[in-house]
């Protein structure tokens, strides 16, 4: 007989097993090539470098030849008040925001899943707001909660004998101020994302339950909730890792004043880096790798949070 | 909930309404939820609105009135300062290079990588998805100093190459995803019968695969493009130059962290907003589309 079919699949002789080898190198991985070069170029590589970076005392003036200094920049920004501060609120300011978005997006979802005539008119205008970049958003509600005689917000609440509100000239006015904003800014996308899920929800089963009797706060706990938990995760996920590491906002919303009380962690870090005056060198690119480390860490509890929900061996998102 | 609630809701509880009860009922609930829509789409359109006036508002209107929505005697003075004393349209003109650059990289690169995840067995593709949704979830903000020590070693520091390469770059796990997900809903007998006919794997994904995929490929599309028009942290410390600027770090070198002129602000604002919100009009469909695979899909 010519060769049995046993050797042809396991592939033991020499060619076959060369053929297997330029199969695998020259196969399915040569799809990934692009992708996997310019992702180990401008994300593993840089994400690595940021531990040994942390651990040097590299300034922009000195890019190259920076000295091992071990782990003194974790040492310093923990015994920075500065640090610790915006430490305080990037958390704070996370679980606050995290948690009142998705309960306006989910309410807004379940409010635009109802057989509501024009409900993608206001699906649009809604998400708008999520179409802006975090910059402008930041100038646009700098000016609408403005404590001159020109800002709109104060002008409203006066109207109502309220006020005026010191939206950004008290600290905890102004930390209040930098959440409502971002509550703002991202409750659009969760309100599409769970009116996604909603629209999943078989009819029927919502109908088989209302004649039974069940009123929508029932039919909301018994089997909304729980045919949407995993996707309520994956929002809640999506959102921290978005809000924890929020910058652009801040820049132009508040500046991070008054004072410090509004920084948060990625605020702080590029401060550290380029606020010193890029030019002069005065950046501690260093230092605040640390903090780069810091944010990549707790994003990274996070992605490993994601990734054991099981979205991987489902082979979807 | 009290249990109050809870009885009534009990099906022997349960007395037959009148129906002019149940109807009005119905009515009013009918009534509240648009009541609430519109409340909410005024919560989030009133800004944009309200951006808009103020940009046209004669500068005295801006503190007496700030209020009102109608500006008495419009003017669109700001804009015309701002188009001829800034460099706003070489702003405007990178942004888009950036974006759309930027995009087609991430959706051509994603594409094949797509390709190979989703047609093909192999030893080690488990470990490479994982890979690559690990990194999905990373902002890029996050790596912000160690990609600016990169750029300067490349010499992409301060050029278009390099913002069009990192933005490029970055969005790829995402896309592979989205892309790998449309994919694999298409039966794979399509792209045999095409090597059947002679073409080649390359040739296959070209003319057969990416035309099934089009409503995919937009929503990619779109998701990508606002999230580059929009960028600001990384280009804000990788350009030097203000012929290089994307409009959001131009709008910042204009208008710094607070400048109290609010006709310039509002209007330097909505030229960065204008462009987005007709791309995001005109794509819409695929963009919630796009937002939603993550949900529906699971």
């Amino acid at each position: 007989m010519h060769p049995p079919a046993a050797a042809r699949t396991t592939g033991r002789t020499l060619p076959e097993r060369a053929d297997r080898l330029y199969r695998f190198v020259a196969g399915p991985w040569t799809w990934l090539l692009p992708a996997f070069a310019l992702l180990l170029l401008f994300r593993a590589y840089p994400m690595a470098h940021q531990a040994w970076l942390s651990l040097t005392d590299m300034r922009t003036a000195t890019i190259g030849q920076a000295r091992f200094v071990g782990p003194d920049n974790y040492r310093f920004i923990f015994t920075d008040p500065a640090f610790q501060g915006s430490l305080g609120f990037t958390f704070a300011f996370t679980v606050t925001s995290v948690a009142a978005s998705f309960l306006l997006g989910f309410a807004l979802a379940l409010l635009l899943n109802r057989p509501l005539r024009g409900r993608s008119l206001y699906r649009t205008l809604i998400l708008t707001s999520w179409v802006i970049s975090p910059l402008i958003v930041g100038y646009m509600w700098q000016m609408l909660l403005n404590e001159s005689s020109a800002g709109v917000v104060n002008g409203m609440l006066r109207s109502l004998g309220v006020g005026p509100v010191r939206w950004f000239s008290d600290p905890d006015t102004a930390r209040a101020s930098v959440i409502l904003v971002d509550i703002w800014r991202s409750s659009a996308y969760i309100m599409v994302f769970m009116l996604g899920g909603l629209q999943t929800i078989p009819r029927e089963l919502l109908e088989a339950a209302m004649i039974d009797g069940a009123n929508a706060w029932e039919r909301l706990r018994h089997i909304t909730l729980p045919l949407l938990t995993n996707l309520i995760t994956v929002a809640l996920i999506f959102t921290t890792i978005a809000t924890f590491n929020v910058y652009e906002l801040i820049v132009s919303l508040t500046g991070g004043g008054p004072g410090r009380a509004t920084m948060t962690i990625g605020y702080q870090m590029f401060r550290t880096a380029f606020g010193g005056g890029e030019v002069v060198g005065l950046g501690y690119l260093g230092r605040g790798a640390a903090m780069g480390m810091i944010m990549f860490l707790v994003t990274f509890a996070f992605t490993v949070a994601y990734l054991r929900l099981g979205v991987f061996r489902r082979g979807r998102p | 909930m009290s249990p109050r609630v809870h009885a009534s809701a009990t099906p022997g509880d349960a007395r037959p309404r009148p129906r002019w009860l149940r109807q009005a009922r119905a009515q009013a609930r009918f009534g509240l939820d648009h009541l609430l829509a519109i409340l909410a789409s005024l919560l989030f359109v009133y800004p944009l609105v309200w951006l808009l006036s103020a940009s046209l508002k004669p500068a005295w209107q801006i503190y007496r009135q700030p209020l009102a929505l109608i500006p008495d005697g419009a003017t669109a003075e700001v804009y015309r300062r701002i188009f001829t004393t800034t460099p706003f349209p070489t702003y405007l003109q990178n942004s888009l290079v950036y974006a759309v650059g930027g995009t087609l990289l991430t959706i051509a690169v994603a594409m094949l990588a797509a390709y190979g995840l989703s047609r093909h067995e192999f030893r080690g593709k488990q470990t490479a998805m994982l890979l690559i949704l690990t990194v999905q979830l990373m902002p890029a903000l996050i790596s912000a100093i160690p990609v600016y020590i990169l750029m300067q070693r490349l010499g992409l520091f301060n050029s278009q190459a390099g913002i069009v390469l990192l933005y490029g770059a970055v969005s790829i796990p995402f896309g592979v995803w989205v892309l790998k997900g449309y994919l694999d809903t298409i039966p794979k007998e399509l792209d045999e019968s095409a090597w059947i006919d002679g073409a080649g794997k390359l040739l296959t994904l070209w003319r057969i695969l990416v035309p099934v995929i089009v409503p995919g490929l937009a929503s990619l599309f779109i998701i990508l493009f606002v999230g580059k028009w929009n960028e600001f942290a990384m280009a804000s410390i990788l350009l030097r130059d203000t012929s290089l600027f994307p409009l959001t770090v131009g709008t910042y070198t204009l208008l710094g962290p607070d400048e109290s002129d609010f006709r310039l602000t509002a209007a330097a604002s909505l030229i960065n907003v204008v462009p987005i919100l007709l791309v995001f009009l005109g794509l819409q469909r695929y963009l919630i589309a796009g937002l939603t695979a993550g949900s529906v899909k699971q």
